[in-house]
C-alpha cells in the first residue's frame, strides 16, 4: 500500500525557519484564527441574485447618477439593477451601471496609498500608510504655500468625490479650485449662453429640456443614443414615440439621425450660419409666437436687424445645404410651436469663437416659439430643499490676496464666475505668470486626456514641485503624481442626498453596498483627515453618514426613513408656467435675445456668424462623439465594457477611402497639422460621414499603460488636438479646431477636397514648420513615443 | 562556519531522526509571510531561507542578486507585481482572478477559499486583503499540516490551489521579477506539488 509522507527539508532550512519565527514575525503567518463555528454561510453556487440583502443606492458610472438597487450576498456585491421606485429610470440601468461590479472588483484598482519611488511617469510605487501619505501632502502644501505663496496650490476637481477635498484647498487661500475641464472643456459655452439669455443654466449636469412632450425637436450635433443616460434617452424615445418629428443637424449620420424625418448634413463648422438663417427665416416668414415675444421677450427689433442679412441661399452654400432641405426642416419645427424642444446641447467647447453664439441661437429660437416653461419646450427646475452643512466655515476660506489674479484678472470676462480657467493653470505653470503654481492636487480627472494639448499639460507637470491624486483606478495621472491615494468606488461610500429637480423630481441617498476595499477610504474621510493634518479646523462631523442624515434633517427625513420606502421618495414637480406666471430670471425679468452684457465686455449681443477655418489642402477636420457603453476616457478598462467596445475606429467617407484605396477595418495612424501622430485605428468605411470630416468615439488609446485592457487600444482624439482656439466669453478651450491626415503603410496619404470651400470661408493656415519638416523629411513626432518615459517591463502573456 | 556551529547543526540533524518535514518546520508559513508585502527592515533572514529552501529543492540561488537588493527594491517590486503596475498588475496573487478565468476579485475562486477555511473551523483574521490571496492559502496549508488534516489538506491543495497557482505562477515569471520573488515563485510552486509525495510504504 502507499502511504503519504511530506516533502523532505534540510536542518539548514529548518533552523533557518525557527531563527526567522523568532524575528518579530507573527507566529504561525498570524492569518487565522478559529472560526466562529456560529454563522455558517453557504459560499456555494445558488441562483441568480435569490436571497442577496437589497441596498439602494446612486450610480456613478456617469455623472446622470440613476437611482440603484445593488443586491450583495456572503458580502459580495452580485448585481446591480436600476431602484423600481425611481421615476427616471424605473429598473433600468445601461450597460455602464451594470458593469460597476467590474469597476468594484477590477484587479487594476488602486488598493493602497502609494507613493513614487522612481522617476515622475516612471509608475514606480512604495505602498505606504495613510498617515505618512497625508502628512508628505500636507508638508508639501505648506511648503509651497510657504515658500510661492497660497495661489501656488491649485486643484482640478470633477465630480461628487472631488467635493470636499476641494474646501481644503479653499482653506488653504489658494483661488485656483473648480477648473473644471467639465466646465471649461465642456458645458462652459452653452451654460453661460443659456444663462444670460433665459436666465437659468437651462442646460448643465442636468438638463431642462421637455422631450417626452414635444411636438417636433430640433439636435443639432448632439448624438442621444450614442452618449446614454438612461432617463434622457428614455424621455427622447418617449417624444419619438408619441409622433414628435425629428430634425438632426449632424454631418454625422448618427443614431439619432437614423430616426429623424430630416437629417442636414451640415460642412462642420456652419451651424451657427443655418441658425441664424433660420431665426431670420421665422422673423421673415412671421412663424414666431407673437405674444410670446411681445411679453417675454427684450431686443426684438435688434435681432430683427441684425439677422436681416442672414438667408436661406446664403447658408446653403456656406452650410453646403439644400434650401428646400433647410426651408422643410424650419417649417417643420415652427408647425409644432410652442412645444417645441430646440435641445440645448451641453458639449460646446467645439471652434472657441462662435461657440456662445451658437448656444444663445438655440435659445433665440426657443424664445422665438415661445417655447419656455411649455410642455415640449424647455422647462423651469423645481427646486428641491435639502440641508446643507460647509466642511469648512465660509470665513475660514478667504481667497488671499493677489496683485494680479489668475481668475478675475483673465483675458475672460465671464470666467471667473465659474472658476479659473483650466488652460490658464497650464500656462501659469509653464510661465510662472501672473505667479508660479507649483503644486496640483487632482481628483476625478483625467488631465492628460481632457486639457486640450497634453504636451503642454506634461511640460507643466514636470515643472511642479508636487503633485498628488485622488483615484479608483490609474489613469493618466497617477502614473505622473508623487503620491496616489486610493478613493473608495461609488459603491462603497456615502456621498451625500442627490436631488432630482427635473420633470419627476425625487430625493434618494447614495449608500454604501459594501465597505471599502483593501485600504481605500471615501473622500469625506480623505478630506478630513488631510485637513487634519494640516491642521485646518472644520469637517465637524464624524462621517459622510452623519453628513447624508445632517442634510435630510433639514427636510424631516433620515437614511432610515428613506430606506423604508425603498431609498428614494418622489416630490411634485413645477416644470410649466402660465403666461401670467412666467417669471424670467434675467435682471430685466425678460428673455435677452440681444444680450447687453455682452455688449458691455465688446462682444456680440446678437451672435454673428464667424467661420470656423476649414481643413487645409489634404487635411479633414477631426470630430468625435460618444459611445454608448463608455463614459468619457475612464471605462475603457473595464473588463464587460472592454469586451462590448474594446476600441474605437476612423469614419472615413466611402469616396474617400475609394480615391484612396483604404479598405473598411484597415489600421492607419492620424497625422495632425502639426504633425502629431496618434495610435494605430481601424477605419470604418461608410458612406455616412461627410468627405471633409473624420470622427471616432473619445476616450481611447490610453497611454496608460496602467489600465491593462485598454493600454493602446484604438486612438486618443485628445493627442491629435494640438490647435486650440480660446472662446472669447469664458476661455472654454475648442476641441473641434484640428485636422487630420491618414498615415498608411508609412506613406502620407491627402485626404482629397472632394466638396470645394466657399471663398467666404478662411481655410486654416498650415504653420509653415509642418510643412518644411515634411520637405526635409525629418522623422514625424509620434504621440506614443518619447513622450512617456514608460519603463515597459511587462512581460509576454 | 566554526566547530561548535557544526556540532549544534550535527545534533541538531541528529534530533529531527528523519529529514521529512515536521509540523512544527515546514515552510508554508514562511512562504506565506514572504507573500506578503515586505515591511521588515532586516530583509536578510528572508533571503536567507529563500536560499537554504532552493538548495533542498535544487533551484539555483544567486546569492549576489539577494544582497544587493533593498528594502525599497523588494515593496517597489512587490507593488509592480501584485499590487498596482504601470503596465497593469502583471500577477493579481488571488485565486479569483484565476480560477474559471474571471479576471477580477472575490468571484468563484475566493468562494471556494473560503468554504475551506469554514470546513476546517478557521477563520482570517481582519485584513485589507482579500482572503483568497495567496499569503492566506499557504498559511491555511500550514495550518492544515500542523492539524494533521491531510485529506482536507490533498483537496484544498489539488482541488482548488493548484486549479490556480501555476497559472499565477506563469504570469509571475513571464513579468520578470527580481530574484526573490523569481524563486520565491519556483519553491511555492515545487512546495506545493511535492507536499504530499506517495512513496511505497515500508513494511
Amino acid at each position: 500500500m502507499n502511504r503519504r509522507r511530506f516533502l523532505k527539508m534540510s536542518a539548514a532550512t529548518a533552523m533557518a525557519m525557527a531563527a526567522f519565527s523568532l524575528d518579530g514575525l507573527p507566529p504561525k503567518g498570524g492569518l487565522f484564527r478559529v472560526g466562529q463555528a456560529l454563522a455558517r454561510t453557504n459560499y456555494g453556487p445558488a441562483n441568480g441574485s435569490m436571497g442577496a440583502k437589497e441596498i439602494t443606492s446612486v450610480c456613478e458610472m456617469c455623472f446622470w447618477r440613476c437611482p440603484i438597487v445593488t443586491k450583495v450576498r456572503n458580502g459580495k456585491l452580485i448585481k446591480i439593477e436600476g431602484n423600481p421606485k425611481s421615476p427616471v429610470n424605473g429598473q433600468r440601468v445601461c450597460a455602464r451601471g451594470n458593469s460597476g461590479i467590474q469597476l468594484l472588483y477590477d484587479p487594476d484598482r488602486i488598493k493602497y496609498p502609494m507613493k513614487r519611488v522612481g522617476a515622475r511617469g516612471e509608475g514606480k510605487w512604495a505602498k505606504i500608510s495613510w498617515d505618512e501619505a497625508l502628512e508628505e501632502i500636507a508638508h508639501n502644501m505648506n511648503k509651497v504655500k510657504k515658500k510661492y505663496g497660497p495661489h501656488a496650490l491649485a486643484y482640478f476637481d470633477h465630480g461628487a468625490s472631488a467635493e470636499n477635498l476641494r474646501e481644503v484647498f479653499m482653506a488653504m487661500g489658494t483661488e485656483n479650485y473648480t477648473s473644471e475641464p467639465a466646465f471649461f472643456q465642456c458645458v462652459g459655452p452653452a451654460a453661460l449662453a443659456y444663462l444670460e439669455t433665459v436666465g437659468y443654466i437651462a442646460t448643465g449636469t442636468r438638463q431642462y429640456n421637455d422631450m417626452p412632450h414635444a411636438k417636433a425637436m430640433l439636435l443639432v450635433g448632439s448624438h442621444i443614443g450614442e452618449n446614454v443616460h438612461v432617463s434622457h434617452v428614455r424621455e427622447f424615445i418617449e417624444g419619438l414615440a408619441a409622433g414628435s418629428k425629428l430634425v438632426v443637424v449632424d454631418p454625422r449620420f448618427s443614431v439619432a439621425a437614423g430616426k429623424a424625418d430630416i437629417h442636414l448634413s451640415i460642412r462642420p463648422g456652419t451651424d451657427t450660419a443655418l441658425l441664424l438663417a433660420w431665426i431670420n427665416y421665422v422673423i421673415q416668414n412671421n412663424l414666431y409666437h407673437k405674444e410670446f415675444v411681445a411679453n417675454t421677450c427684450q431686443g426684438f427689433a435688434d435681432l430683427k436687424k441684425e439677422v436681416k442679412g442672414y438667408s436661406l441661399e446664403w447658408a446653403a452654400e456656406i452650410c453646403d445645404l439644400k434650401i428646400a432641405d433647410m426651408k422643410a426642416a424650419i417649417e417643420m419645427l415652427a408647425k409644432a410651436s410652442p412645444h417645441v424642444m430646440i435641445h440645448p446641447g451641453r458639449h460646446s467647447t467645439w471652434y472657441g469663437k462662435g461657440d456662445v453664439g451658437r448656444h444663445q441661437s438655440y435659445a433665440i429660437l426657443s424664445a422665438l416659439f415661445g417655447a419656455v416653461g411649455v410642455p415640449g419646450g424647455l422647462y423651469f427646475p423645481t427646486p428641491v430643499k435639502v440641508g446643507h452643512i460647509d466642511c469648512v466655515e465660509e470665513k475660514s476660506k478667504t481667497v488671499a490676496p493677489v496683485e494680479v489674479s489668475l481668475k478675475e484678472d483673465s483675458a475672460y470676462p465671464f470666467s471667473a464666475a465659474f472658476g479659473t480657467v483650466t488652460a490658464d493653470i497650464i500656462k501659469a505653470i509653464n510661465t510662472s505668470k501672473p505667479y508660479p503654481i507649483r503644486l496640483l492636487g487632482v481628483n476625478g480627472v483625467n488631465i492628460m486626456q481632457t486639457i486640450p494639448d497634453p504636451y503642454e499639460t506634461m511640460k507643466a507637470i514636470k515643472k511642479l514641485d508636487f503633485i498628488f491624486c485622488e483615484e479608483m483606478m490609474a489613469g493618466e495621472t497617477a502614473l505622473w503624481s508623487d503620491i496616489i491615494l486610493p478613493d473608495a468606488i461609488y459603491l462603497e461610500r456615502y456621498d451625500g442626498v442627490y436631488a432630482y429637480e427635473g420633470l419627476t423630481p425625487y430625493i434618494t441617498v447614495r449608500q454604501p453596498a459594501l465597505p471599502p476595499m483593501y485600504e481605500a477610504k471615501p473622500p469625506y474621510w480623505i478630506a478630513k483627515n488631510l485637513a487634519r493634518h494640516l491642521k485646518i479646523d472644520g469637517f465637524p462631523l464624524p462621517d459622510a453618514k452623519a453628513l447624508v442624515n445632517h442634510d435630510l434633517e433639514a427636510v424631516n427625513l433620515s437614511i432610515n426613513k428613506l430606506n423604508k420606502q425603498g431609498g428614494i421618495i418622489s416630490l411634485p414637480a413645477n416644470p410649466y408656467r402660465t403666461p401670467e406666471n412666467l417669471k424670467i430670471a434675467t435682471d430685466s425679468g425678460k428673455i435677452k435675445l440681444s444680450v447687453a452684457a455682452f455688449e458691455d465686455e465688446d462682444l456680440d449681443a446678437i451672435p454673428k456668424f464667424q467661420p470656423a477655418p476649414a481643413p487645409p489642402k489634404g487635411y479633414a477636420r477631426l470630430i468625435y462623439g460618444r459611445c454608448p457603453v463608455h463614459t468619457f476616457s475612464r471605462t475603457m478598462n473595464n473588463l464587460w465594457l472592454n469586451h462590448e467596445v474594446p476600441e474605437n475606429k476612423l469614419w472615413l467617407n466611402d469616396e474617400i477611402a475609394r480615391q484612396l484605396k483604404i479598405k473598411n477595418d484597415e489600421t492607419v495612424v492620424l497625422e495632425n497639422q502639426s504633425g502629431k501622430r496618434s495610435n494605430p485605428i481601424k477605419v470604418l468605411v461608410t458612406p455616412g460621414i461627410r468627405p471633409d470630416a473624420v470622427y471616432m468615439t473619445h476616450g481611447f488609446g490610453s497611454k496608460s499603460p496602467h489600465l491593462s485592457r485598454a493600454y493602446g487600444k484604438g486612438a486618443a482624439d485628445g493627442y491629435m488636438m494640438t490647435n486650440t482656439v480660446e472662446d472669447p466669453f469664458m476661455g472654454a478651450t475648442s476641441k473641434r479646431t484640428n485636422f487630420v491626415r491618414i498615415v498608411k503603410n508609412k506613406s502620407i496619404l491627402d485626404i482629397p477636397e472632394i466638396i470645394p470651400v466657399p471663398a467666404a470661408i478662411p481655410k486654416f493656415k498650415l504653420r509653415k514648420l509642418a510643412a518644411d519638416r515634411q520637405k526635409a523629411g525629418v522623422r514625424p513626432q509620434y504621440a506614443s513615443t518619447g513622450d512617456f518615459s514608460i519603463q515597459e517591463r511587462r512581460g509576454g502573456e | 562556519m566554526n566547530d561548535g556551529s557544526f556540532i549544534y547543526l550535527y545534533l541538531f540533524n541528529q534530533i529531527l531522526a528523519t529529514r521529512y518535514i515536521m509540523p512544527n518546520q515546514h515552510p508554508f508559513f514562511f512562504l506565506s509571510a514572504a507573500f506578503t508585502y515586505p515591511e521588515q527592515a532586516n530583509i536578510h533572514p528572508f533571503f536567507e531561507i529563500l536560499a537554504s529552501l532552493s538548495a533542498d529543492l535544487s533551484i539555483e540561488f544567486n546569492h549576489q542578486a539577494a544582497d544587493s537588493t533593498s528594502l525599497t527594491d523588494l515593496q517597489a517590486e512587490y507593488v509592480r507585481l501584485f499590487i498596482n503596475s504601470p503596465a497593469g498588475v502583471p500577477a493579481p496573487p488571488y485565486a479569483s482572478i484565476y480560477i474559471d478565468n474571471r479576471g477580477i476579485l472575490l468571484q468563484q475562486g475566493h468562494d471556494e477559499a473560503m468554504s475551506f477555511y469554514q470546513a476546517a473551523g478557521l477563520e482570517t483574521i481582519e485584513s485589507s486583503e482579500c482572503e483568497d490571496h495567496i499569503a492566506f492559502e499557504l498559511a491555511f496549508i500550514g495550518h492544515l499540516i500542523e492539524d494533521n488534516r491531510l485529506d482536507l489538506l490533498n483537496k484544498f491543495i489539488n482541488e482548488h490551489v493548484l486549479k490556480w497557482y501555476p497559472a499565477f505562477s506563469q504570469r509571475l515569471q513571464s513579468a520578470r521579477p527580481c530574484h526573490f520573488y523569481q524563486v520565491l515563485g519556483q519553491i511555492t510552486g515545487l512546495c506545493l506539488q511535492h507536499i504530499l509525495i506517495e512513496e511505497k510504504a515500508d513494511e
